[in-house]
């Protein structure tokens, strides 16, 4: 981890002293040199701002204001900072295991009111070794606390890997915990056990926002397009009911940071909708471009320039696109009805 | 048939109580002797043992059946909401509930336990049986999905309803454990069987013998 800088502003609130305090300590620090009391540039303090000569303090410069202050006036100073220093650390550790959280939980799945995340995900989460990872779970069925199958961990059989659920994973984490020999691994590894929950939460909320977005964003589309089929030109009436699909130009699964852009919308009876991915494009299964719409439109509707200017139009807007990796696509671009 | 041989019983009674014990074929009917002959011929047993028994039977079996003695169970108390209270902190290292509900590793732990209600005790109950270990009370359970002394529905502990010590068991023991609850619970089995229990003992088993 690099170098830990404790702000002055934040050093003045955990040593509640005034900043005129700090100033005048940074003063006598500066005014003798060579004295018991030094701090030296680089290694106790980085300056941030020239003009002011604003500083940030590492671990060492802070422990020795601490020191100072407490050799003058205050005593319990030196506890402070290094319950400061304590904190922010585990704070930054949790937060870049959070960030791998949400890298690499593309496998996350809700089955029987459980969260799931693959095996192959929680390697890289967990920073570690399949084979350390396997060992880790014999370990754990060595225990009374033992793994459950349909609890802690499953097979799936669409994919036929291993799940661990968040149980399971804090079952892991302990015996990670109870097993590693570097401090530092240990850390990592219980935190592990104490933020996935929280994240995952987080994620699926994200995910359950992205979705009412898109149908918001459909439903717009749907306005903006008078409830009529733009290639039909069509609207349904009393005789003819017939029903209105929003269409994705680019397709959802394939270009997901589109998926609730209203300029990738276009309003379709369910007629052409049906006859543009099944018969055009072989499936609803194969990803779709706005090329391939403006294909459909100009092979089968050619009369409809109006609606070809439109769609080039759109794809002006929309830009040059690049589909998403497919194989493994990012946890927040999942379908709601994954985690839900 | 039981008057005559009532009468005569008495009489070898007395005698015995006077010291001069005479089972003998004389103090037991005709109808008696003749049985006695016509079993003894059937099955190859002894008269003399057959006599022996029809006398007990005519002395015995008017007697009230000895009562076993009530076992007294020595009943563990549960514990207080308190004490409950204070092994899931320490388990936690936390301080308070406050601070517990907003333990990542409590939540993490209770991820897959559903809403549990603190405000009863029976919230704290579940999560001390799933990160504690057994309450006292509930230790040697008996009644419908207690084996080993532990109710298996309430308790993920596959090693001690095996009856099995995870530090020494093999996978041959885990087997053989398996083998032996199934034939009591297997659904097959129309006195004993129960598909509920053999299913969670099903799941035990492919737990402790997953190889990962």
């Amino acid at each position: 981890m690099a170098e830990l800088y404790i702000t002055s502003q934040e050093l003045i609130k955990t040593l509640r002293i005034s900043s005129q305090e700090l100033i005048n300590t940074e003063k006598f620090f500066d005014s003798v040199p060579d004295d018991e009391w030094e701090l030296i540039e680089g290694k106790d303090y980085r300056v941030v701002i020239q003009s002011s000569g604003l500083r940030e303090y590492t671990a060492a410069g802070a422990y020795t204001i601490a020191r100072y202050l407490e050799a003058n006036r205050k005593s319990g100073l030196w506890g402070l900072i290094k319950e400061w220093f304590l904190h922010t650390k585990q704070d930054i550790r949790r937060a870049f295991i959070k960030k791998k959280v949400l890298d690499n939980c593309s496998s996350l799945i809700k089955r029987n009111n459980l969260f799931f995340i693959s095996q192959s995900d929680l390697v890289v989460i967990f920073g570690t070794k399949l084979h350390y990872l396997n060992k880790m779970a014999e370990h754990t069925q060595g225990t009374q606390y033992a793994l459950i199958q349909g609890q802690d961990y499953d097979v799936f059989a669409d994919d036929g890997r291993r799940y661990y659920s968040l149980e399971g994973i804090y079952k892991l984490s302990l015996a990670f915990n109870e097993c590693q020999s570097k401090r530092n691994r240990k850390e990592w590894c219980k935190e592990v056990g104490e933020v996935v929950e929280p994240q995952v939460q987080d994620i699926v909320s994200q995910i359950e926002k992205r979705e009412k977005s898109i149908q918001k964003s459909m439903d717009n589309a749907k306005r903006r397009d008078r409830k009529t089929c733009q290639v039909t030109e069509q609207k349904p009436n009393k005789v003819d009911n017939f029903k209105l699909a929003a269409h994705h130009l680019y397709s959802r699964n394939e270009y997901p940071h589109l998926a609730d852009v209203e300029n990738n919308l276009i309003t379709l009876s369910c007629d052409v909708h049906e006859r543009f991915h099944q018969t055009h494009m072989g499936g609803y299964n194969k990803p779709c471009t706005i090329d391939d719409f403006i294909n459909f439109v100009e092979k089968y509707y050619p009369t409809n320039t109006k609606l070809v200017i439109w769609l080039k139009d759109q794809k002006l807007k929309l830009g040059n696109q690049q589909p998403e990796d497919g194989r493994k696509p990012h946890v927040l671009y999942l379908p709601f009805n994954r985690v839900s | 048939m039981g008057t005559t041989a009532h009468t005569e019983v008495k009489q070898s009674t007395k005698s015995a109580k006077t010291g001069e014990v005479n089972m003998s074929k004389a103090i037991l009917n005709q109808i008696l002797q003749n049985e006695i002959s016509r079993f003894s011929e059937i099955h190859g047993v002894s008269t003399a043992s057959l006599s022996e028994f029809a006398l007990f039977v005519i002395d015995n079996h008017k007697k009230k059946d000895l009562k076993p003695k009530p076992t007294k169970v020595t009943k563990s108390k549960p514990l207080a909401l308190s004490q409950l209270k204070e092994a899931i902190y320490q388990h936690f290292k936390v301080q308070g509930t406050t601070e517990l509900k907003k333990s990542g590793a409590f939540q993490m732990a209770t991820s897959g336990m559903g809403k549990l209600d603190f405000a009863k005790k029976d919230g704290w109950e579940k999560v001390y049986r799933k990160w504690i270990g057994i309450l006292p009370d509930e230790d040697n359970e008996t009644g419908y999905g207690c084996i080993n002394g532990i109710n298996i529905f309430k308790y993920d502990l596959p090693w001690r309803a095996f009856g099995l010590d995870p530090k020494l068991a093999s996978t041959e023991e885990v087997k053989s454990a398996y083998r032996e609850l199934s034939k009591i619970y297997h659904p097959d089995n129309r006195e004993t069987g129960d598909a509920q229990v053999f299913h969670r003992l099903t799941i035990f088993y492919k737990s402790l013998t997953e190889r990962f």
